[in-house]
């Protein structure tokens, strides 16, 4: 294991404790994709609402 | 909390690395890179803000951030939300041009949500490790 690699895995163990297992499979889900379609790229943007409606839900 | 915010850099780091370096490629290969690049960077850029507004929205929830604080983040959250958005018009642009001029303002606008983001988590992070 070079360092690089001990240093992703490392970032993504501290994830797992502070933002949850959820998180972290979608990042990981989103790094297997290798040939991201337009479909991918549009659906990027639902991913991102405005910060004040986490506030109103 | 610390630790949390070196982490969340090493890994905007990484995919912006993934990003940019790009390699003696053909055409073709180049254009995908640069588009599964900057597609993985804004996919973990968009990870990383939901799970801190969620975590944020929680603890306003409970009472334990004022309302001056979470203005604030939203204030910092709206200039990502912004970036952000534009990143991936340009991606989308750039995904079906391949032009050099797309190429260029699409890497400014990366790096542009990158910067922005980490201005956020500075700001959110104590709070944030209240969690």
């Amino acid at each position: 294991m070079n360092e690089t690699t001990a240093a992703f895995l490392v970032a993504l163990i501290t994830l797992v404790t502070k933002y949850g297992i959820p998180g972290v499979i979608q990042i990981l889900q989103d790094w297997k994709v290798d040939n991201p379609t337009i479909e991918d790229i549009e659906a990027l943007k639902l991913r991102v609402p405005k910060p004040e409606t986490y506030f109103t839900k | 909390m610390r630790i949390q915010k070196r982490s969340i850099a090493i890994i905007l780091a990484l995919t912006l690395a993934v990003f940019m370096v790009q390699g003696c490629a053909t055409v073709q290969e180049n254009h995908n890179q640069i588009v599964a690049g900057g597609y993985k960077t804004l996919a973990t850029a968009a990870t990383t803000y939901e799970s801190a507004f969620g975590a944020l929205a929680d603890l306003y929830k409970a009472g334990l951030i004022s309302d001056d604080v979470k203005n604030k983040a939203v204030e910092y959250g709206t200039h990502f939300w912004s970036a952000y958005h534009t990143a991936v018009e340009l991606l989308a642009s750039y995904a079906k041009t391949s032009s050099a001029e797309d190429e260029a303002r699409l890497n400014t606008a990366v790096i542009e949500v990158s910067k922005l983001l980490g201005v956020f988590l500075e700001y959110a992070g104590p709070y944030l490790a209240k969690k």
